[in-house]
């Protein structure tokens, strides 16, 4: 025991010399009442300099720890003062537990997710409902979209990403042409590099990354932006002065995300093909002519407008999903990182499920 | 009476932008000190320089006979410890229940054991008249109670200087005289120095031992003294400020 004492009888007298000592021997100290049967406790605190409310503090948890022993508790040399300070904080009533963490039994959890979930996805659908709405009066009336905003929203979400999503396509490019040249060249078909790339980018990877890629800046900076806006107020705030949320907040989002991201699907393509072309033309001996004639012969229009159109889609995925969990943020900042993740997470799985859809619907159809 | 703070030749500026000069004054330990001024006369920027947040000038800040500058580099942590902030909007985390915020400088600096926090935070709370309010969110609470939370967070270590910034705005006048009154009781038991950043001359005519005016144009404290001092000076632009007020009150 860090605690000098002694036992007198049935009276057991503590000498602390800094309170941290009486939480650190508790168990003991529980442990000698119970075995040499104390009656009273003496706790002389001649040896502390500071009385205040976290000596009482101690003193108080110390009480109550060892009330169950129904033995009497003597605090000595305190001054007048810190024993009314004490009996003060022992009268406090304690909140029973914390309501952060409250336990539930797994039923109760399970149900009210199930119900959180269905209840979501209605506000969800409701959501999109209303979006397109908005939507189709931006197409009959073109003015009232924020021209300025969706001008400044598309270079943040499309002019910015060039470097990043150039970078990354051109690495894949590379990678994919590297990795089946090793296989191409066994049969002396190291020409169809051109095509794998070419055509792999044009229909899945190239839509599929930029997406992904635009999500993860774009659709979280959304998120985390209504969310700020929703904590602050600033959302009520527009809502009263009568701006419609939709028309003036998000629209503008979603329309300069699905204007950029096909734009940044090109880009990709071409970056990725770059990628490609060095691999063929400085490791697999190809000659320039070759490796883009080659290209030209695989690709058609078709492809790329597939990826293309693929990409619009996407960027509508992307922006609604972003924007509508930066409006779920309810009062924490807490929410707002929530939000944040979940508008990644959900904008990336949208996209892979929506590209597997389209798939297997261009595969019976 | 020993001087807690004191102020000499300060000096604030960002870049070439001159926020204050020629600022000279000292707080006495144990009194109610109020930064007073308009609306950009620098109130908050002197505040955050006194706390060590901002360090954008020249001039010396002595806490407790201590350059703030040599604490900074030395013992700013322990420094730290000696101080509460209360910020003008509460500054509580939206995450943590109002005991949980409270328990957080104690968990890091006083003890380990949760359940003699928890304790500590009851009894802080009971002080600002937020007992039973343990388990609530900031965001569950008026704005009136958070920054009754924040007091009671600013006080959890037990300061020996205690910095409020705009206690009462944005508050009711029943909620302010509630916080003034607050103040005053909490210098009083805990013998705490308050030094308080406002506008609300109300509040501090009812509360402060001594004050001094920031002037906005002039960049510079236009008056100092007791409350009753500093409102009675015959300087034109001491009476202009306080007529402004009068007059803001009246079309109110």
């Amino acid at each position: 025991m860090k605690i000098d004492y002694t036992i007198d009888g049935e009276t057991l007298s503590l000498l602390p010399t800094d309170m941290e000592y009486l939480l650190h021997d508790l168990g003991s100290i529980k442990h000698i009442i119970r075995n040499k049967k104390i009656k009273s406790v003496h706790l002389n605190l001649k040896n502390i300099k500071s009385f205040d409310d976290y000596t009482a503090s101690v003193i108080s948890y110390f009480h109550d720890n060892i009330k169950i022993f129904n033995i009497s508790l003597e605090v000595l040399s305190a001054p007048e003062d810190f024993k009314a300070l004490c009996d003060k904080i022992r009268s406090l009533q304690m909140p029973m537990g914390s309501k952060s963490k409250k336990k539930e039994s797994i039923l109760v959890t399970i149900g009210e997710k199930t119900f959180d979930t269905i209840y979501n996805s209605m506000k969800h659908i409701g959501y999109i409902g209303d979006l397109f709405i908005s939507l189709m009066t931006i197409v009959i009336r073109p003015k009232i979209l924020r021209k300025d905003e969706t001008v400044d929203l598309m270079y943040k979400v499309g002019v910015s990403a060039i470097p990043i999503v150039g970078l990354i396509s051109f690495l894949l490019g590379l990678i994919m042409a590297f990795m089946s040249s090793i296989q191409l060249k066994q049969f002396g078909a190291n020409i169809y590099v051109a095509s794998l790339v070419g055509l792999a980018m044009a229909r899945e990877l190239g839509p599929i990354m930029t997406s992904i890629i635009v999500a993860g800046r774009s659709g979280s900076a959304f998120a985390a932006e209504l969310g700020t806006m929703k904590i602050s107020d600033e959302i009520d705030a527009l809502t009263v002065m009568g701006f419609d949320i939709n028309k003036f907040l998000i629209l503008p989002r979603v329309i300069a995300t699905m204007i950029v991201l096909p734009i940044l699907t090109i880009f990709s393509n071409f970056f990725a093909n770059i990628g490609g072309l060095l691999v063929g033309v400085f490791i697999l001996n190809l000659t320039l002519p070759a490796y883009i004639n080659q290209l030209y012969i695989t690709l058609s229009i078709d492809d790329i407008l597939h990826g293309v159109i693929k990409s619009i889609i996407f960027a509508f995925l992307i922006a609604e999903i972003g924007c509508f969990r930066g409006l779920t943020v309810q009062k924490t900042t807490d929410d707002v990182g929530k939000a944040t993740t979940s508008a990644v997470v959900s904008g990336i799985f949208l996209i892979i499920l929506t590209d597997s859809i389209i798939a297997v619907l261009l595969t019976y159809i | 009476m020993e001087n807690i703070v004191e102020v000499r030749n300060l000096k604030i500026q960002f870049g070439e932008n001159i926020i204050l000069k020629n600022i000279n004054f000292s707080v006495k330990r144990g009194e109610i000190f109020a930064i007073i001024g308009g609306s950009g006369s620098g109130k908050t920027v002197l505040l955050k320089h006194l706390i060590g947040l901002l360090e954008s000038y020249s001039g010396e800040i002595y806490i407790e006979n201590n350059d703030l500058e040599k604490i900074k580099k030395k013992s700013y942590d322990a420094f730290l410890n000696e101080i509460g902030v209360a910020f003008q909007y509460g500054a509580l985390l939206g995450s943590l229940t109002l005991a949980e915020n409270i328990m957080l400088p104690i968990m890091e600096y006083k003890t380990d054991n949760e359940a003699v926090a928890r304790r500590i935070a009851t009894w802080k709370l009971s002080l600002v008249d937020l007992e039973g309010f343990d388990n609530y969110y900031p965001s569950d609470i008026s704005g009136g109670m958070k920054k009754r939370a924040s007091i009671a967070r600013a006080i959890a270590l037990n300061p020996k200087i205690l910095f409020l910034d705009e206690p009462t705005s944005g508050l009711d006048p029943i909620t302010s005289t509630e916080i003034d009154n607050l103040i005053k009781r909490l210098n009083k038991r805990l013998g705490t120095t308050i030094i308080l950043v406002t506008h609300d001359l109300e509040s501090v005519f009812s509360i402060a031992n001594s004050l001094i005016l920031l002037d906005g144009t002039k960049k510079t404290i236009i008056a100092k003294g007791t409350p009753f001092d500093v409102f009675s000076s015959s300087d034109r632009d001491v009476q202009k400020f306080f007529e402004r007020i009068k007059k803001s009150a009246v079309k109110l």
